[in-house]
């Protein structure tokens, strides 16, 4: 076996393609059958899935399910093809994905439907368990690597290799290191060094060789801080020819990888690795002939035949001079710097999402005319050169009337373009919540073109919607997102349709009001004092007036003077007197007495001569009205007195109270 | 004389009836129709139209909210059911319309639960209507005025009960004035609003300038402490302040 052999990732493809055909011809029957790589998957963990249709007449259209839970990473790829086993031959057509799961669970996939001889028919259902990833991503390159070794060389490349023959024949004193070194190496071609954020970058790994080998990729590039889309290689790989230095190399292209950086910066590719197995041949000097085994022909018997005991082998083999070295070598690729560049910031749409390349859109609504028991769908669909795979879908403004949901988004990726080409397709499930017509505003797209350095936006028409109200009322019940609590419904009863006027805490009428009990209040006290003063202060009044009110009853005494009336004279006098007495020293009518009003005065200071002045007056009063006795001069005198007691009296009892 | 009054009287009765031509219960149950047949902005329009028109029943404000609720009006929905809730606090469905529109509140920041002496001033605060507390105000008033006049002109009548009556009288009448002063207080402040941009930004300072300190999203309940007259200052429960256009918060 010296041929060359570079294994791509694609191998597990092929393994399923086998697997199916092998399938396909123990039972030629009809079949149409789901398989999936591992029911138990990690959840980064790509996996492939493959719908295999056997034997079935006139197929016309064949449609993979929805991968709601899980992201397609690659495919799909077809395939087609037939075989014969034992004179029966079988046909099988197959669609091959590699996807991964989004979250983790339990989920069933339904299967593919393909319509056969007008026919509509299913394959099995297929259920896959997806556990969280405990492995990090080195491993999971690794793991790709892993199948990838050993592929089987097909019978062209040993062919081809054929050429390589004389390079591999170790000259003597050729060091072997040297020979390798010169004959065997991988390297990588990137198409640019500098590109701008999310702009496209085409890196292929190539193995040159002169020399023949078996190589298998140990270390596949991570690509950290890129979005990586390998392009198909033909499968088995088809090699090219080169000439480097003016000798002829054979071109395995290991891998090719449209690249989308992710971040800006300086970002390395990852080299890869190539372990190699180089079958050199030496020429011995003949002088120890090998002797040869009698078994040997028993071990020559296909059945027991050693990998590399082919026949071509045993050319060298037989012919003693030339010994056979099969010699390890690993190498890998330099690691490629290139320089991102952050897209510019100036003039950068308000609409823009990350989109690089060249692109346009359409946006189409299914209906105009609906009802609120219906639902819309607004589909846009994004086609185009760039980072198509990483497109994120436009805003849309939906109008208050509406209720929007998160974008379906259905990928139409070109397989083995190269720009990567495509079509995005958003589909945004809009439920009118409010009948009238509404318009939806028009969609808006921007994407850099990094051929021309600007930013480019696509706009659509924006969309009139009439919207009739619908005819179910428990729809409002219906819960369409989770955990959504609903209002409770209007309140329909009548209502006391009173205006809230002016608060009667400031209009004038509570003050008015306020107001009122004050002056009736006031009022009461005012009674309440009139009557204080009438029960009370009547009696400082009368001390004040006395002097006023003894004369005024004097003056009647006089009239009775006058008129001759000696008994009401001296009654008059005497209650003049008496009363003067009884307002001036505060002392009740009916308590006077002659003893009283002398400690009275003596208290108040008044002279001597005064109160006895005034005890004359009395007594001569009590006189006149008690004994029969009428004498006009003495009444006259009387009078006199009586006015010139009180005179004094008031002089006197003013004079003692500025005193005191 | 008569004929001239009872002509004046037709006519402010016909005027009156002029008025009030579509009467507001109908117009009212015109927008419960048309929110039945889910044309919610012109139901809510309708709904406001009555309040403008001076109504402020809490059901009003109720229908209005669930309708701007419905046309995705979350900042109306708001500032209706918080209306609703001011004039009846313990109306349990716009308590619960509230608590799912805010829901929808980006940034919503729960408030804190009354303390329960709180809650007995808030439930005291509505035992009666502030016009109910006024009428409480004057004729409490009158009956104290009534006992004191009792006590000065007829001192002799039952003068131990008409004092403890006067005096007890005099405690209510305290009462009612403090409780109707803050009803009226509490029914007039708007120093309380809600915020109807879709995002707002709040400045550090009250002018267009100067730095943007976080942003408001519609529906947010703030507390305006302070204004200029384009600026509110404005405070979250959770204690952050900042300036905003007066024009973004509708004052409750």
């Amino acid at each position: 076996m010296n041929v060359t052999t570079v294994s791509i990732r694609k191998f597990v493809l092929s393994l399923f393609f086998c697997l199916g055909a092998i399938t396909c011809l123990q039972a030629q029957e009809f079949r149409f059958t789901t398989t999936v790589s591992s029911d138990r998957v990690a959840l980064d963990e790509p996996f492939q899935i493959q719908f295999m249709l056997e034997n079935a007449p006139n197929v016309t259209s064949f449609s993979p399910p929805a991968f709601n839970d899980f992201e397609i990473l690659q495919g799909p790829s077809q395939m087609q093809g037939q075989s014969i086993m034992n004179g029966r031959r079988s046909e099988y057509i197959a669609l091959i994905y590699v996807i991964q799961a989004r979250k983790v669970g339990n989920f069933t996939l339904p299967g593919a439907t393909a319509r056969s001889d007008g026919k509509v028919i299913r394959s099995n259902p297929v259920t896959i368990e997806v556990v969280k990833s405990n492995t990090a991503r080195g491993s999971q390159s690794q793991s790709q690597a892993g199948p990838q070794g050993g592929y089987p060389p097909s019978r062209a490349q040993r062919q081809s290799s054929q050429s390589d023959d004389m390079e591999a024949v170790l000259k003597n004193g050729e060091d072997v290191n040297e020979k390798l070194r010169k004959n065997i190496f991988v390297k990588v071609d990137v198409d640019k060094t500098t590109l701008y954020e999310g702009e496209q970058l085409t890196a292929t790994y190539k193995l040159y060789t002169r020399l023949p080998t078996n190589s298998s990729v140990t270390k596949v590039p991570a690509f950290k801080g890129f979005s990586a889309k390998d392009i198909e290689l033909p499968n088995p790989p088809q090699a090219s020819e080169e000439v480097i230095n003016g000798a002829r190399f054979r071109v395995f292209t290991i891998r090719k990888t449209l690249l989308f950086p992710l971040q800006s910066g300086t970002l390395e590719l990852d080299p890869v690795e190539v372990d190699n197995h180089v079958k050199l041949v030496k020429l011995v000097k003949n002088n120890n002939k090998r002797q040869r085994d009698p078994f040997a022909d028993i071990f020559n018997d296909p059945a027991f035949r050693d990998p590399f005991d082919d026949p071509f082998f045993d050319d060298f083999f037989n012919r003693p001079e030339v010994s056979y070295e099969d010699v390890p070598y690993k190498i890998q690729t330099a690691p490629v710097r290139v320089t991102v560049k952050p897209l510019p910031v100036d003039n950068r749409p308000a609409s823009f999402a990350g989109a690089v390349g060249k692109f346009n859109m359409t946006a189409a609504i299914d209906k105009n005319n609906l009802t609120t028991d219906d639902a819309l769908t607004l589909k846009v669909v994004i086609s185009g050169q760039g980072n198509v795979n990483l497109l994120n879908g436009p805003k849309v403004d939906v109008p208050a009337g509406f209720e929007k949901y998160d974008p379906k988004v259905t990928d139409n990726i070109e397989k083995n373009s190269n720009p990567l080409s495509g079509t995005r397709q958003f589909e945004y499930v809009l439920m009118p919540q409010e009948a009238g017509d509404q318009v939806i505003p028009p969609v808006e797209f921007s994407y850099f073109d990094p051929a021309s350095n600007t930013y480019k936006s696509v706009r659509s028409a924006a969309f009139t919607v009439h919207v009739a109200p619908g005819k179910q009322t428990k729809r409002e019940k219906e819960d369409f997102s989770v955990n959504k609590n609903t209002i409770t419904s209007n309140y329909t009863g009548v209502l006391n349709w009173v205006k809230q006027g002016r608060f009667l805490l400031v209009s004038p009428l509570f003050y008015i009001l306020l107001l009122l009990p004050v002056i009736a209040l006031i009022a009461a006290i005012i009674f309440y004092r009139r009557k204080n003063y009438q029960q009370n202060n009547a009696a400082f009044l009368k001390h004040r007036y006395a002097n006023k009110v003894a004369l005024k009853r004097l003056e009647l005494a006089a009239r009775y003077l006058k008129e001759g009336k000696d008994k009401a004279f001296y009654e008059e006098t005497s209650r003049a007197i008496w009363g003067y007495l009884s307002n001036k020293l505060h002392v009740p009518f009916a308590d006077l007495s002659k003893q009283l009003i002398q400690d009275k005065l003596t208290q108040q200071q008044v002279d001597e001569q005064y109160t006895a002045k005034l005890f004359t007056l009395l007594d001569d009063c009590e006189m006149a009205l008690y004994t029969p006795m009428h004498n006009n001069d003495k009444m006259q005198d009387t009078y006199r007195q009586a006015v010139e007691v009180i005179s004094h009296l008031e002089d006197e009892l003013q004079r003692a109270k500025t005193v005191a | 004389m008569r004929t001239i009054f009872t002509t004046i009287c037709a006519f402010l009765l016909l005027c009156n009836v002029a008025g009030a031509a579509p009467a507001p219960q109908q117009q009212f149950e015109k927008a419960n129709e048309l929110f039945r047949q889910k044309q919610y902005t012109e139901a809510a329009n309708m709904y406001q139209g009555l309040i403008d028109e001076g109504f402020s029943q809490p059901e009003l404000y109720l229908n209005a909210g669930n309708a701007w609720y419905k046309a995705n009006k979350t900042g109306q929905a708001i500032y209706n059911y918080e209306k609703a809730l001011a004039k009846d606090p313990f109306n349990k469905s716009a308590a619960h319309n509230l608590s799912v529109a805010n829901q929808r509140v980006e940034g919503y920041v729960n408030d804190l639960p009354l303390l329960f002496f709180q809650q007995w001033w808030l439930q005291l605060l509505h035992f009666h209507t502030p016009d109910g507390w006024a009428t409480g105000i004057i004729i409490l008033f009158w009956l104290f005025i009534a006992g004191i006049i009792a006590l000065l002109i007829a001192p002799s009548f039952k003068q131990r009960l008409v004092k403890w009556g006067t005096g007890a009288v005099l405690i209510l009448f305290l009462l009612y004035l403090t409780v109707g002063i803050s009803a009226y207080v509490s029914a007039n402040t708007h120093n309380e609003g809600i915020i109807m941009g879709a995002a707002v930004k709040v400045k550090s300072a009250p002018d267009n300038d100067s730095k943007d300190l976080f942003e408001l999203h519609e529906g947010v309940k703030v507390a305006v402490v302070d204004a200029t007259q384009e600026f509110c200052k404005i405070s979250l429960p959770d204690g952050k302040t900042g300036w905003l256009a007066c024009a973004e918060i509708k004052r409750l």
